[in-house]
């Protein structure tokens, strides 16, 4: 009674887990680079004893979520993230601890675009953001062909209208 | 195309809304501290005189350069002196019309007719806060022509007959409205208005002394105590049935073929009509109390937006008896049908559920160990306090889960949630706009997985189920799935 749709299969390119290191650890010197100034204007103006304890929370939390976010949650992402489209739906599956099964009808989708941050330029990959009338959805990191063609294959499907809709 | 300018009385309404909320500011600066020379209210004074004048001057201002016109498919606006703008809206955009009529518009033989439109940002609907009768039937009559005829060319001649197939499916009697009265509590109004009066009074004139002692005397005679309380209560559930009639006597659901009309109001009059086909959902509520009388509250929902909050009137009659709202529902909005037989969540996403940390009682009891409060000497409260708090997060979980129903069929998604306050949501396949299932590690272990609904509104509905067994969320993805057969496109 129900048709059959299949589950998304196609993945993220494999150069998306450098670039999202790259991107958390720029985060993260940052991060660090702000402990490290904390530290410095400690010692100069003599904050005394809370200035250590914020000290070891703040690096306690850097290197706990530098771990995660260069470590482990850019292979997460590449591993659990899946897509595909057909001329009627755009599919999305990511998440491996929250897993998410997103199904979205290509007649209910209202923009579509490619953007492209300095990092995913140095690999020549593209993000995908996709506008709906209820959200906003996105696919991080493919290549550039497959990128544009996927945008250029969605703005097409995109285009048809439901009657009714207004 | 010729541009009209709107009504001249639009100027008089502006103002009067303008006057309505200053009112009380003004009624401060120039009343009640008049006398103060203090700073704050002499500049407060001049600042008020500015702006009062800058507002009126930039009302005239808006008049003279507005304009609007309206042919067979669109709205043209122009607005704007220094900074022009022009904006056309299609008719086919328009999701529900509102027709507002204050006391005030009676007077004047006018009216305030308002059309949403879908679009996300702010402003976005065509409004005309005063225009004569006539006009705004022109105008609605022009909409809807148009609404009829990109829907289906062939069936034009259905605008004639428009006026024959209309239903009027409810309009309340006198025995709905004194359950209306009662289920709203507006007899205790009267209390609330006493009381805020009361209190705003006293702030004047220290009124609490006086009251007390005339208090003090009533209460020497236990007749009076008794009469008076009889003759309070006799006025409050007047003045309530009153207030009640008021705002709900002259309700009237009716439908033609292609759209849905609710009216209601006796002095405010209030009208809002919607296109069958946008109806994006409904939402039926009950309140404990309505749930004990057995009402209910049917809500259509729109994506335009529906009016400010007191003027809301999507809602079919709040106080409908529950089969009457299921069968009117059936009634209008061909393809609903409010399912009787739903399913349960499976047992296991009961376990889960009790199995998940109660964050409220272990915080709660963490507070209760530390600060040990003795109420009247008593050393063991605190722990009785906790257990008790961890019996109720244990019932309201237990009931959570089975007052959760849900169902969906061929064409159609039907979700019922709440223990105090039920709410059945209701939408149809095509209607609705995205979906999604998702599993937390703890639903992957057990089997079990959330699934979400997102439909048209302003602002966009999100509806979430949690803890169906992955079986049903499995259904329901390939079910959504199987929208592609039913839709048309253009």
């Amino acid at each position: 009674m129900y048709k059959d749709i299949q589950e998304p299969s196609k993945r993220l390119a494999k150069e998306i887990i450098k670039v999202l290191r790259y991107s958390s650890l720029i985060s993260h010197t940052i991060e660090a680079a702000i402990l490290v100034a904390f530290y410095l204007l400690g010692r100069h103006f003599s904050w005394g004893s809370w200035s250590v304890w914020v000290l070891w929370i703040g690096i306690f939390h850097v290197v706990l979520s530098a771990i995660w976010g260069i470590g482990l949650r850019p292979l997460f992402i590449y591993k659990n993230t899946r897509y595909d489209i057909n001329e009627d739906f755009l599919q999305i599956k990511t998440g491996a601890f929250h897993e998410q099964h997103e199904l979205v009808p290509m007649t209910k989708i209202q923009a579509v675009s490619t953007k492209q941050g300095p990092i995913l330029r140095k690999y020549d990959l593209y993000s995908i953001e996709i506008q709906t009338m209820g959200s906003g959805h996105g696919i991080i990191g493919l290549p550039k062909s497959i990128a544009l063609d996927l945008r250029n294959q969605i703005a097409y499907f995109a285009k048809i209208r439901e009657v009714d809709e207004g | 195309m010729r541009m009209r300018r709107y009504h001249p009385l639009t100027l008089v309404f502006d103002l009067f809304s303008f006057i309505k909320n200053v009112a009380i500011f003004a009624f401060l600066l120039f009343v009640v501290k008049y006398q103060s020379q203090s700073f704050l209210f002499v500049w407060g004074r001049r600042v008020f005189a500015g702006i009062a004048v800058l507002t009126v001057v930039s009302h005239v201002f808006k008049w003279l350069t507005n304009r609007y016109a309206a042919d067979e498919t669109a709205f043209y606006l122009k607005s704007g002196l220094f900074d022009k703008t022009e904006r056309t809206v299609y008719f086919d955009k328009v999701q529900n019309v509102q027709r507002h009529t204050s006391f005030l518009h009676t007077l004047f033989h006018m009216t305030s007719i308002t059309f949403e439109t879908g679009a996300g940002f702010l402003n976005s609907n065509v409004e005309f806060k005063a225009v004569t009768k006539e006009e705004a039937d022109r105008l609605e009559t022009l909409v809807k022509a148009q609404q009829v005829d990109s829907n289906n060319t062939e069936e034009q001649e259905f605008i004639v007959q428009e006026a024959e197939t209309r239903v009027i499916h409810f309009t309340p009697t006198r025995r709905d409205l004194i359950k209306a009265s009662f289920t709203s509590f507006s007899f205790l109004l009267l209390l609330a208005v006493a009381a805020s009066l009361f209190s705003k009074l006293d702030a004047l004139f220290d009124l609490e002394d006086v009251a007390e002692g005339w208090v003090l005397s009533l209460l020497k005679s236990g007749w009076l105590i008794a009469g008076t309380t009889i003759v309070l209560m006799v006025i409050s559930v007047l003045v309530g049935f009153v207030w009640t009639y008021v705002k709900y006597g002259k309700y009237e659901i009716a439908s033609d073929d292609k759209r849905i009309t609710i009216r209601k109001g006796i002095v405010d009059e209030t009208a809002f009509s919607i296109l069958k086909t946008r109806v994006q959902a409904i939402e039926i509520t009950q309140s404990w109390i309505k749930r004990l009388l057995g009402l209910a509250e049917v809500k259509l929902i729109s994506a335009g937006g529906l009016g400010e909050e007191e003027q809301e009137i999507s809602t079919l009659y709040p106080f409908l008896p529950v089969a009457r709202a299921y069968s009117i529902i059936e009634e209008m909005l061909p393809g609903y049908e409010v399912q009787r037989e739903t399913k349960r969540l499976p047992l296991k996403s009961l376990f889960v559920r009790l199995a998940k940390p109660y964050w409220f009682g272990m915080v709660s009891t963490a507070l209760l160990a530390y600060f040990r409060p003795e109420p009247f000497g008593w050393h063991s409260a605190w722990w009785i306090g906790s257990i008790i708090l961890l019996i109720i997060g244990i019932i309201s979980r237990i009931a959570d889960f089975a007052s959760t129903q849900y169902t969906f069929t061929d064409g159609f998604i039907q979700i019922s949630e709440g223990v105090l306050e039920k709410t059945t949501f209701l939408s149809r396949r095509d209607k609705i706009i995205e979906i999604k299932v998702s599993r937390t590690k703890l639903q992957q272990w057990t089997g079990l997985a959330s699934i979400g609904l997102v439909n048209r509104a302003k602002p966009v509905r999100h509806e979430m189920l949690k803890d169906v067994s992955l079986w049903e969320a499995d259904r329901f993805y390939s079910w959504y799935a199987g929208r592609v057969a039913e839709i048309k496109t253009e």
